[in-house]
């Protein structure tokens, strides 16, 4: 059995490489995790875009750039073009011995208020003396929100190509060919599984040290990743059970990427007092263990290991609603 | 003939989509968002900073003005008062979105420390140091500087939609305007798989209706979704000529986008990891639209970003009816250039490969 | 000539050139065929004629068009029947052939007397996935022609057909030329060339290595061979002589002259023995 088991992984890693399938799987999620590095601290690092024309002057054009992101353009005309753009940019221009805001008039609060406020810290007599503090936790509280999605979207893709290898078998009639050996279905499901799984695992911990999202500890984030990799498996076989070809494929992945994203999204924008509408789903359980796991202070063991088993138990409670399902849609033989 | 063709394509389509059972899952992922925005995503989450504030003057005048605002629901932060150096550093202690304020000074306030994350950059510290000294000068009996406001379209000022209905433009650009991404791709190599695209090649048919064909079949598919979410939500007293418009001219875009990214890949397997990638760069926009003051310049360049604050105009008009022709502008003219580079990507690839 | 070939080669990239300087003309209302193993170049020569290949070093024209600058428009003119069948699975036959009727700008033939001249009526509203793989040849077949084609391409039309419907094919594809179409059939299933083909060409490793009508050929490279069995010492015997050699001429003469025959049937070449005789290798 292991030798069958071993014979069907080694085919879908060869195959895998030279289609470089496994090479695109293993480099995608490290761009997407390269992306994210870049991204998030410029998301972190604005509150306030300004234009203003040349006749500020450079003196307080430097002074304007300690508070906020200053384009400068050569006309009042060009300014009100800027304004009018879709972003929020309020802009500033001279007005006699003073300066005037000019304001679309559809902005955010904050950009419709806050250029006022600059220019009375920057021209007002500033008195009040402010100095400052700093704890030292430099981490983007932003991070940590954005590395579990990349972790779970990792996952996920481990199990979208268990499920389109399936797929795949089925449309060129492999599955009929194994079907007629002595392959046995528990085999064919573990030669197929234990790939994703590895895959999984692997893409997780590159995209987290690819993203900087660290420090964390290895075996929690293990601890944490194999309930949602054993979600993920579920998630491919489901695709690759009840597909017949990859349009209908690309359909189930609509359908049941929905718990796998909107749940831990929804985890991160709803306040705690709504979090019981979400305790179905088990990429909630595995949001909240990585967000343990990332957590500044430390994670206490007892957590993580608490909110994985109930990923796990949650996890198992789908694969049992859906056993009927594979067992009629995934059939070898007979 | 050209424009026969053009329709044939894209019923054979529409067929092939409705037979993979993708309409009935647009259906029920449209409705289950419905459900999600009307019953499950409350209409006030108010996500505010959390200001730690210990009052050392002796006549507490800033603590007073700080409960004013709590009282008055004018606070934009939730406040934590505290009266002892213990009471702060614990307060300090718990990780998360916290900024620590100790005012010193007698009658008045004369000094304030503020303690910091530590992961605010420099323009965010400034502004926050600048709004205290705006907010603390008039205890210390300094007359306010104010700026006059020139606003260019008066009577366009947002009104703020509840957070459940807010999030509607998010749904349907993610879900209707970028619904070819991946299906698109799978389109393309169930004919690539089959053969039916070579068999298509020895046809009069073109690229340009084949590429066409299925843009606009997914910019149907994208319509079914957008329709019955925004019925089902917001009902009929909304733009929709704008929203049905913007959403399909998105979707034919983001479809073009994705079959010129397809066609580098022979199967769907490989193209998976670069749908995902494309999804993510196409979707940051998103960002955008929750935290308008991040705009950099190569964001703006993406053919999404357009697309979100369109449908944000679409969905809530500020009465800036420019911000809908601009926007729509753009999205044609990205067609305009699209369009004729997919064809010409895919004429090399498909004969240098004999697909 | 309706496909005109000059020094045509054509390269993957290899060592070697999968077209190798090939030189044809083939007329109005001839059926045309390409013999030769698997990686001689019939497929890859089929794919340059019908533009799925771009020109690399030649000259070729086809329905009075230089490939080089062929527009869509030759499409209208031209039929191709592809090896494997690519067909929409989840389209019913009917439902094909109209979306490929629909693709051309002249007037095309009835869908559903297509399918009726190909015996598939009955299944003409069924998805293509519950056909079989003979079904699913008829109808790329039935494609192939929905354009009232003037030159009709043929790649392997009977692979893996059972002798029935492969003979159908044989007696649709006469049926076709009688109307004047033109035929180009790439094959390497020597009983479709003998029995179809005015004229075929030997492909070999790229190139052209014998080209006639296969009566010609086999008269060129065949040797003449008479089988007769006759009587002795109340014995069957069989013997194969050859009307080449002397000697075995004498023995024919000898037994006629002893009418002792029995039976006596003369035996041409077939066009694979031909083939191995020209090129030292089997067809297959």
């Amino acid at each position: 059995m292991t030798r069958r088991v071993l014979a069907l992984m080694g085919r879908d890693i060869k195959a895998s490489l030279r289609e470089f399938t496994l090479v695109y799987g293993l480099v995608a999620p490290f761009l997407v995790a390269l992306v994210m590095r870049a991204f998030i601290p410029g998301v972190g690092g604005t509150s306030l875009n300004l234009v203003v024309t040349q006749e500020v002057g450079p003196e307080m054009i430097g002074r304007l750039d300690d508070y906020a992101r200053v384009e400068v353009v050569s006309s009042r005309e060009a300014l009100e073009r800027r304004v009018l753009a879709l972003d929020d940019v309020a802009g500033i221009v001279p007005d006699g011995d003073t300066y005037r805001v000019i304001l679309q008039g559809n902005e955010a609060h904050d950009t419709a208020v806050l250029p006022g406020l600059v220019l009375a810290d920057i021209l007002g007599p500033g008195s009040l003396e402010v100095a400052r503090e700093d704890l030292g936790r430099v981490a983007s509280p932003l991070k940590p929100v954005l590395a579990i999605l990349l972790a779970l979207t990792a996952m996920m893709i481990g199990g979208m190509m268990i499920g389109f290898s399936i797929i795949e078998d089925k449309e060129t009639g492999v599955l009929s060919a194994v079907a007629v050996s002595p392959m046995s279905r528990f085999e064919y499901v573990a030669g197929r599984s234990i790939l994703g799984f590895v895959l999984s695992v692997v893409l997780v911990y590159g995209s987290l040290y690819t993203m900087g999202a660290g420090p964390f500890d290895f075996w929690q984030v293990l601890v944490v990743t194999l309930p949602g990799t054993f979600l993920a498996v579920i998630f491919g076989f489901y695709i690759g059970a009840i597909s017949e070809n990859q349009i209908s494929g690309i359909a189930s992945v609509k359908f049941g990427s929905l718990p796998f994203l909107v749940g831990p999204i929804l985890t991160a924008v709803l306040p705690e007092r709504w979090h019981f509408t979400l305790w179905w789903l088990p990429t909630y359980w595995t949001y909240l263990g990585y967000r343990e796991v990332f957590t500044p202070a430390g994670a206490l063991w007892s957590e993580v290991l608490r909110l994985s088993a109930v990923s796990l138990g949650v996890s198992l409670l789908f694969l049992a609603a859906s056993w009927r399902l594979f067992s009629r849609r995934l059939v070898l033989r007979g | 003939m050209m424009v026969h063709r053009f329709l044939t394509l894209t019923a054979k389509d529409l067929r092939l989509i409705v037979r993979g059972h993708m309409l009935t899952v647009v259906v029920a992922v449209a409705l289950i968002y419905v459900g999600l925005v009307n019953f499950v995503v409350p209409e006030d989450v108010i996500v505010k900073p959390t200001v730690v504030l210990w009052d050392q003057t002796t006549v507490q005048s800033v603590r007073r003005l700080f409960e004013a605002a709590v009282d008055g629901g004018a606070a934009d932060a939730e406040i934590i008062l505290v009266d002892t150096e213990a009471a702060f550093e614990e307060a300090m202690a718990v990780h998360g979105n916290r900024l620590g304020l100790r005012v010193e000074g007698g009658e008045t306030p004369e000094r304030v420390v503020v303690t910091y994350q530590g992961h605010e950059n420099p323009e965010v510290r400034r502004l926050l140091e600048a709004s205290l000294r705006q907010q603390l000068g008039p205890l210390r009996g300094e007359a306010p500087l104010t700026f006059a406001t020139e606003t260019l379209q008066p009577g366009t000022a947002p009104e703020r939609p509840p957070f459940n209905l807010s999030l509607l433009p998010i749904l349907i650009f993610t879900e209707a305007g970028m619904i070819g991404l991946l299906l698109a791709a799978a389109l393309f190599y169930s004919e690539k798989t089959e053969g039916t695209l070579r068999a298509y090649r020895v046809t009069p048919g073109g690229l340009t209706e084949y590429l066409l064909a299925k843009s606009v079949a997914m910019g149907l598919l994208g319509l079914v979704s957008t329709t019955i979410v925004t019925l089902f939500t917001v009902g009929l007293d909304v733009n929709w000529p704008a929203i049905l418009g913007v959403v399909f001219l998105s979707a034919v875009v983001v479809t073009l986008v994705t079959l010129v990214a397809a066609n580098m890949f022979q199967t769907i397997s490989q193209f998976l990891f670069t749908g995902v990638l494309l999804n993510l760069v196409l979707a940051l926009p998103t960002v955008s639209y929750f935290l308008p003051g991040f705009a950099p310049v190569w964001l703006r360049w993406l053919p999404t970003y357009p697309m979100i604050f369109a449908l944000r105009e679409a969905y809530f008009p500020t009465g800036a009816e420019a911000v809908l022709t601009g926007a729509v502008g753009q999205i044609l003219l990205t067609l305009v250039v699209v369009l004729p580079l997919a064809v010409l990507a895919f004429r090399r690839r498909l004969i240098a490969r004999d697909v | 000539m309706v496909i005109k070939v000059e020094e045509l080669y054509y390269s993957y990239g290899g060592e070697r050139n999968a077209v190798d300087g090939i030189s044809f003309e083939v007329e109005k209302g001839e059926i045309f065929g390409f013999l030769g193993p698997n990686g001689a170049g019939k497929s890859t020569t089929q794919n340059v004629l019908t533009g799925l290949l771009p020109v690399q070093k030649g000259r070729v024209e086809v329905a009075g068009r230089d490939m080089r600058r062929a527009g869509h428009d030759l499409y209208n003119l031209i039929g191709v029947s592809f090896e494997n069948p690519n067909i929409y699975l989840r389209l019913t036959g009917l439902e094909n052939l109209q979306f490929f009727a629909s693709l051309y700008d002249r007037e095309t033939a009835d869908p559903m007397s297509l399918l009726r001249k190909v015996g598939l009526e009955e299944a003409a509203h069924q998805r293509v996935a519950a056909y079989s793989k003979g079904m699913r040849q008829k109808l790329v077949l039935a494609r192939s022609l929905v354009n009232r084609p003037e030159i009709w391409f043929l790649d392997e039309p009977t692979a893996g057909l059972d002798p029935t419907t492969t003979q159908w094919v044989i007696d649709l594809v006469r049926e076709k030329r009688d109307e004047g179409t033109t035929v180009f059939l790439t094959t390497h299933n020597m009983h479709v060339a003998d029995a179809l083909c005015d004229r075929v060409a030997f492909l070999n490793e790229g190139r052209i290595v014998a080209m006639d009508t296969p009566r010609n050929l086999k008269l060129r490279y065949g040797e003449k061979l008479v089988t007769v069995e006759h009587r002795r010492d109340g014995r069957l015997e069989r013997e194969v002589l050859s009307l080449s050699d002397e000697r075995e001429r004498e023995r024919l003469a000898e037994l006629v002259r002893l009418g002792r025959l029995e039976t006596i049937h003369s035996e041409e070449a077939t066009l694979e023995e031909v083939f191995i005789k020209v090129t030292g290798r089997a067809l297959q």
